[in-house]
C-alpha cells in the first residue's frame, strides 16, 4: 500500500496517489478470516445460505476488485485509488 | 508480423504476385484495425468481452475559472459479476425487505430478477453500452472497454 504526497508537481495542489495491492490486503485479513469462518459458517446456516457458496462468492468479489480505479482530479485536490 | 502478412511476403517470394500487389494486400491488412469499433484494440477477438466499465464525469459546476473537476472510474467487469452472485445469495426473507424498501423509496426494482443465469447476457450486452450525458456543465460518459 503506497500513499504519495507531490508537493513538487503542483504546490498548491495537493495529489493523493493510494495503491493498493490486493494480495498485501490478504496478510492483515488472513487472521481476521480464520477468526470468523465459524461465525461466518454458523451464520449461513442461520440464514438458510450454502456457507461454501457464500465464501465462494466473497472470494470472488475479492478477486474482483483487482483492476479497479477511482480517479477524482479537481482543482482543490486530485485524489486516486487503484486496487491492483 | 502476422500470419496474412507473411503469407503474402512468402506470394511475393515465390513470385505468385507482384510487388504491387503485395503492396496493395499489406495496406488492405493494415485498414482492418481501424474499422474495429473504438476501444476495441487489435489483438480484441469479434466477440471478446468486455473488461471494465467505465464511468467519466465531468463537472464545471461550482468553478469560477480553470480546469472541470474530473471523476474517473474504472470497475472491472469480474466485480459486477460477483455482484450479481452476491445478490444471489441474499436470504430470500431479506430480499423481500429489500424491495419493499426500494419500492417506498420510488424505486420500481426486484432483486429476484437478478439472477447469474442471465449474467453472462447481459455482460455481453455490456459490451454495446455507451451512455452519454451532454449539458451546459456537465459530461458524463458511461461505457465499456
Amino acid at each position: 500500500m503506497t500513499h504519495r504526497h507531490h508537493p513538487a508537481a503542483a504546490p498548491a495542489r495537493p495529489r493523493f496517489l493510494l495503491r493498493i495491492p490486493i494480495l498485501l490486503l490478504w496478510v492483515p485479513l488472513l487472521p481476521l478470516v480464520l477468526l470468523l469462518a465459524p461465525l461466518v459458517f454458523v451464520a449461513c446456516l442461520v440464514m438458510r445460505v450454502n456457507p461454501f457458496r457464500g465464501v465462494a462468492v466473497f472470494w470472488q468479489f475479492f478477486s474482483g476488485l483487482q483492476g479497479l480505479r477511482v480517479a477524482v482530479d479537481d482543482p482543490g485536490a486530485a485524489v486516486s485509488i487503484r486496487i491492483s | 508480423m502476422n500470419d496474412n502478412r507473411r503469407q503474402i511476403l512468402d506470394m511475393l517470394a515465390a513470385g505468385q504476385i507482384s510487388s504491387e500487389q503485395a503492396d496493395r494486400l499489406i495496406a488492405a491488412l493494415e485498414k482492418e484495425p481501424s474499422a474495429a469499433p473504438p476501444g476495441a484494440s487489435a489483438e480484441a477477438q469479434p466477440g471478446a468481452q468486455p473488461k471494465y466499465l467505465r464511468v467519466v464525469v465531468e463537472s464545471e459546476e461550482g468553478h469560477h475559472a480553470g480546469s472541470p473537476a474530473k471523476v474517473n472510474v474504472r470497475v472491472p467487469i469480474q466485480l459486477l459479476r460477483a455482484g450479481v452472485q452476491l445478490a444471489g445469495i441474499i436470504p430470500p426473507q431479506a430480499r423481500t425487505r429489500v424491495n419493499a424498501a426500494l419500492h417506498e423509496k420510488g424505486i420500481e426494482f426486484d432483486l429476484n430478477q437478478i439472477k447469474p443465469e442471465n449474467l453472462e447476457e447481459l455482460i455481453y450486452q455490456l459490451k454495446d453500452l455507451t451512455v452519454d450525458i451532454d449539458d451546459a456543465n456537465n459530461k458524463v460518459r458511461v461505457f465499456c472497454e
